[in-house]
């Protein structure tokens, strides 16, 4: 009896490619010439998000246990400028990443222990550690830009093949580590527990607190590498790069289908809305319209995905709640139907 | 006497569960009428229906023979229905008076402005104060800075704030001392004075026999029976609570050999909760701990489990001494505890059966930090199928099993964490009768496994059923132990109150 | 029951010994730099980050948080400059200044309570919202060449005192009558309090969220005239940020940034704090690096100290409950 009530389940990643490509044909259309079809412009609009879906893998895992980080701009900003300081003094590239990550990872930690080892939500701790952020950001001060003969720029502004954006070659990196992490991993498995309850992944054993501590930590250092390939990509940093970043990221991360409520979403989504917002920055551009349209465009897809992505699993819930209690209803002897 | 309230063919469901399946209740002008029935009978569901916190499904409802829809709190209080909550519904960070009136502050007219009578709240409530005998407490307290009883005496004001012709008292006296008790009976008895009708919801049997007029019997949902208090004995209403057919069978004790001791206790303390509570486990053996709630009985096996710090005890488990650094800890050492709130600690009810059920051994079966599914699969099959858990498939989400079925997740979630020992707390809370037997079977079988079990619990026939032995906790402190062999209710009871 | 002298209890509250360490740290900033001559301009911005600041409570108030209130005060301003400039009276061009900012947060309140997505994120939409609209509009926004009539009415004053301070003190002084002698203002403690308990006491909670939301949207377009009618333009972008100021000075006033706290006296002595912490930055000489690290930890400070019982620290204040420790967390 149950065969023909069970719905076709579409995963949001799936919904989001079908969005993404229709994206894609849409400004295919509209841009003259067919040029938003070539391969290597279609494949070059993720150079100017690579290094957000980079910071977007994380802030997935932090707003599956239904906290937030907002001062990932400046925290990515923070350590760039250390890089771009160590790299300018010792003009070498290892231990400056190395300092990066380093103090990418500190500043996660700042902010990890401070939300496991205090009551208080994850977004006000953030709201504090990006003024301290960008307060470092302005301690080290100044613009630093970098021209192309540099060896790590000329590197991340390359491809490989000729075609696919190194940019684009970390950001699948990262998104298959992630993935792998998302949905077989332990960690995967308690992040969306927690987002759901809590008290009941302490009550199995697992030290809750030192797992949110542990995705700040990975949110830092994702941020570092972010920062470093924003210099990559964008050529120059200065103290106000960090400003509003947090929005975009978050954006992504919303988009991709994750619940600001904790426990539902997925590191697939992510990835997939990380093209969206790659393809609409750049088939926009390419149409004329300034960053300002952009903007404000993804403010209202982001009310809007908010909007949806909630009430469909409010509906989602509901429907399956119904579905148990009509079960029960009507199989009063508890029969085995599957 | 005339009927005041009355409430009939009502339904109410939540997903999985049928919490009220055609009930009717009559309150009479002036008595105090009980409700009675066993955990997850559908007494609090019943409560929350007449105030308007639930919304009945169908159902008529009376009040003074004219029909009326209640469709939220402020319908009932309109009404002159109010109710004292079993868990307060205080607002911690504000006053006492503020509390009191909050959601009807008389408001009094400064030209076109309505300002609140501060004057006039304050009249209202030194009457209430005086006529309920209240000293002590200072309109200006911060709730927070409250008791207990302190905060329940402000519940009852508050009620009594809605001029309320009917008043629901909800479990009051589960937290309370004995003298508080019988503070508040007799406050009971000056509001009945008064004229005040009262429904009045209570475990305890001799509180019922004390001060109610009549006493309604509730089951699964249902109406069995309403009668007059006097004409009753106790084992009837126990009969018509649990069902009259299960009674004797229900419980399946094993007759199991018990060994050395696994487990030794000595001066568990944590200040403010636990005074030096010792107490023995053995081998096969279940110990039951009695008291109630808030006694400390959950606070000392989340003690012994890791699962709450700073605390100073003698602990030795299989005979070497042993101190749970967190829960996990607890866990490797065999040593599981199984929440009395399955839904808050117990299981993350949104995630699926499998995902629930190998939550706290799943870094044993994953290799590095990745899981491996085809263990996992094997093992959620296995202990699904052993504890005959009846879901659909493992991936069915939880929250929408039945009470019972979410239950045997649970248990099955501790077991295959493969326990030496295992501590129930409310093992059967919200179960409906048909899982209980299967849930006191599963206990028998694990007992005759050696598997050594301390059963928290409520419900006095559950603990005399199945236990060996009994420890009684009250107020933080064992105050007795009792073999089975000279088991009685009254015995335990009078300990533990 | 026995009624506490008001001043001493005033003294030893929160709010008393903020207000004396303000008034030490006035002292000193003034003793310490030409703050003296520049009062004026000091007590200009203190009467706008009142008003934003009170705007700010009442959402913090509920749990809730507005991150859009700073750049929504351009948006209002391109609605109040161009008003202003086509010479429709003030008392007009503050109604629908108001009316703008009313609208804007009823969207947030509107998808908070009907579709329960946290403020937080809304708000976050908004903010991109706002960032985008501006050049949308004709000239990106800008109002230049108000009159100057118009800009002094903003900048009257009596001595140093801005005509606007008092404005922004009827508004305090309503607010404090407004949470202490209205049942809506009850409503917003108990809602913040405890959204369970308050639909126990027969209280609806999206309603409260709502209406309490609307009204400070009309607080922030109170604020966005009185942050540009000074100025003889609007430059939409001047105002992005200014939530920084706005948010420590709910989250210092006392306001438990978990909800159910707080009273708006706070607010007048947490707005000296957060306006003399931005001139000392800039009068020491010291720029934006501290004083972006000053807000990040007084904010930090602040809301530890209201999810911790600092008076139990120090042995001041014993709970006579024993059982506040329950559960395991």
């Amino acid at each position: 009896m149950k065969i023909g009530k069970k719905k076709l389940n579409i995963s949001n990643a799936v919904v989001l490619t079908v969005i993404l490509i229709l994206l894609i044909v849409a400004f295919g259309l509209i841009i003259p010439r067919g040029v938003f079809f070539r391969p290597d412009v279609l494949l070059g609009t993720t150079t100017d998000v690579a290094y957000l879906g980079v910071m977007a893998l994380p802030m997935t895992f932090i707003i599956l246990t239904a906290g937030i980080d907002l001062s990932v701009g400046f925290l990515m900003c923070a350590s760039a400028m250390f890089f771009s300081t160590a790299y300018g003094a010792t003009g070498s590239l290892v231990p400056s990443v190395l300092i990066a990550l380093a103090s990418g990872a500190l500043f996660g930690f700042i902010n990890g222990i401070i939300v496991a080892k205090t009551k208080i939500h994850s977004w006000l701790v953030t709201l504090s550690t990006m003024y301290v952020f960008q307060a470092i950001t302005w301690f080290i001060g100044g613009t630093h830009s970098y021209a192309s003969g540099e060896a790590f720029v000329d590197f991340l502004r390359g491809d490989v093949l000729g075609i696919v954006p190194i940019q684009l070659v970390i950001l699948i990196v990262f998104w298959i580590i992630f993935d792998l992490l998302d949905t077989r991993s332990t960690l995967g498995r308690y992040l969306h527990a927690i987002g759901h309850n809590e008290n009941g992944v302490m009550f199995s054993g697992v030290d809750a607190k030192m797992i949110q501590c542990l995705i700040f930590v990975m949110m830092g250092v994702m941020c570092a590498v972010a920062g470093v390939m924003f210099l990559g990509s964008s050529w120059e940093i200065n103290q106000t790069t960090g400003l509003n970043m947090n929005i975009e990221v978050i954006a992504i991360v919303v988009l991709g289908g994750t619940s600001v409520a904790g426990g539902t979403g997925s590191i697939r989504g992510t990835f997939v809305a990380t093209l969206i917002v790659g393809v609409l920055r750049r088939g926009l551009a390419l149409m004329g319209m300034s960053g300002d349209v952009y903007n404000f465009i993804l403010g209202v897809v982001l009310l809007c995905a908010l909007v949806a992505f909630t009430q469909s699993e409010i509906r989602k819930r509901q429907a399956s709640r119904e579905a148990a209690l009509a079960n029960l209803n009507e199989s009063s002897a508890p029969e085995k139907t599957s | 006497m005339s009927t005041i309230l009355k409430l009939e063919h009502i339904y109410k469901s939540f997903p999985g569960v049928k919490a009220l399946d055609d009930m009717q209740i009559e309150l009479e002008r002036g008595e105090i009428h009980a409700v009675c029935g066993e955990n997850g009978a559908g007494k609090s569901t019943l409560m929350k229906v007449i105030t308007g916190v639930y919304k009945a499904d169908s159902g008529n409802m009376y009040l003074n023979g004219e029909k009326i829809t209640v469709n939220e709190p402020n319908d009932a209080y309109s009404k002159g229905i109010a109710i004292i909550f079993q868990e307060t519904s205080l607002f911690k960070d504000l006053t006492v008076l503020e509390n009191m009136f909050m959601g009807h502050e008389p408001v009094k007219k400064i030209g076109p402005i309505s300002n609140i009578d501060y004057a006039a709240e304050e009249a209202k409530a030194t009457e209430i104060f005086n006529f309920l005998g209240i000293s002590g407490i200072s309109f200006d307290d911060k709730i927070d800075n409250l008791g207990v009883a302190a905060k329940q005496m402000v519940e009852i004001a508050k009620a009594l704030t809605y001029d309320a012709e009917v008043l629901i008292f909800d479990e009051p006296t589960a937290a309370l001392t004995e003298k508080e008790v019988r503070s508040l009976f007799e406050t009971i008895q000056r509001l009945k004075e008064r004229g005040v009708s009262m429904l009045y919801i209570s475990h305890r049997m001799e509180e019922i026999f004390e001060i109610t007029d009549r006493v309604t019997v509730i089951r699964d949902g249902s109406f069995i029976k309403t009668a007059k208090t006097s004409e009753v004995t106790e084992q009837q209403l126990i009969a018509w609570m649990v069902g009259r057919e299960m009674v004797g069978e229900l419980y399946c004790k094993a007759d199991v050999e018990i060994g050395e001791p696994v487990l030794e206790v000595k001066g568990l303390t944590k200040p403010g909760l636990l005074e030096n509570i010792d107490f023995t486990l053995r081998r096969g053996e279940i110990l039951g701990f009695a008291g109630l709630a808030g006694a400390g009985r959950t606070e000392s096996a989340e003690c012994i489990c890791g699962l709450m710090k700073r605390y100073t005890a003698d602990i030795k488990l299989f005979g070497k001494p042993f101190k749970a650094k967190n829960y996990r800890h607890a866990i490797d050492n065999g040593l599981v505890y199984l929440s009395e709130d399955r839904k808050k600690y117990g299981l993350v009810v949104p995630m699926s059966v499998k995902e629930n059920l190998t939550m706290s051994i799943l870094y044993q079966i994953s290799k590095g930090t990745f899981i491996d599914f085809k263990t996992e699969n094997q093992i959620v099959e296995k202990y699904m199928k052993d504890l005959s858990v009846k879901a659909p498939d493992k991936d069915f989400v939880v929250e929408n099993l039945s009470g019972g079925n979410q239950q045997k997740v649970l248990l099955a979630k501790a077991l295959c964490a493969k326990p030496k020992i295992l501590i129930l707390d409310e093992p059967t809370r919200g179960v409906d009768v048909g899982a209980k037997a299967e849930i006191y079977k599963i206990i028998k079988q694990l007992s005759e496994q050696g598997i050594s079990i301390i059963m928290i619990s409520s419900e006095m026939p559950e603990l005399l059923g199945m236990s060996d032995r009994v420890v009684v906790i009250k107020e933080g402190r064992k105050v007795g132990e009792v073999e089975r062999k000279d088991f009685s209710q009254e015995k335990v009871l009078g300990m533990a109150l | 029951m026995n009624k506490k002298n008001p001043v001493v209890s005033f003294f030893t509250s929160r709010e008393g010994i903020l207000a004396i360490f303000v008034a030490i740290f006035f002292g000193v900033l003034v003793a310490t730099s030409n703050l003296g001559q520049d009062m004026f301009s000091f007590l200009k911005d203190v009467s706008y980050m009142i008003v934003g600041g009170l705007a700010l409570m009442l959402v913090v108030m509920l749990g809730e948080i507005d991150i859009s209130a700073g750049t929504v005060l351009g948006l209002i301003g391109f609605f109040t400059g161009n008003l202003l400039k086509m010479g429709v009276p003030i008392p007009l061009v503050i109604l629908v200044g108001m009316l703008v900012g009313m609208v804007n947060s009823a969207i947030i309140g509107f998808i908070n309570v009907k579709f329960h997505v946290p403020t937080m994120v809304v708000s976050l939409a908004m903010v991109k919202l706002h960032l985008g609209i501006f050049p949308l509009l004709p000239n990106a926004g800008w109002v230049s060449n108000i009159p100057m009539e118009i800009s002094n009415v903003g900048n009257a004053k009596i001595g140093v005192v801005p005509v606007m301070l008092f404005f922004s003190l009827a508004i305090l002084v309503f607010f404090m009558w407004f949470m202490k002698y209205t049942r809506f203002g009850k409503t917003i403690y108990a809602v913040g309090g405890s959204k369970p308990s308050a639909t126990l006491a027969g209280i609806k909670n999206g309603k409260v969220v709502f209406l309490t939301f609307v009204m400070s949207g009309a607080l922030l377009g109170i604020t966005s005239i009185m942050y540009w009618l000074p100025a003889s333009q609007v430059q939409p972008s001047g105002t992005n940020g200014l939530e920084m100021y706005f948010i420590p000075i709910a989250v210092v006033a006392g306001v438990s940034i978990l909800g159910g706290t707080g009273r708006p006296i706070g607010i007048l002595i947490s707005t000296f704090l957060i306006a003399m912490l931005q001139r000392a930055c800039i009068l020491w000489g010291l720029g934006n690096a501290w004083l972006y690290l000053t807000y990040g930890v007084v904010v930090l400070i602040a809301v530890y100290s209201s999810v911790t019982d600092f008076a139990a620290l120090f042995g001041g204040r014993k709970k006579k409950d024993a059982n506040l420790e329950g559960g395991a967390n």
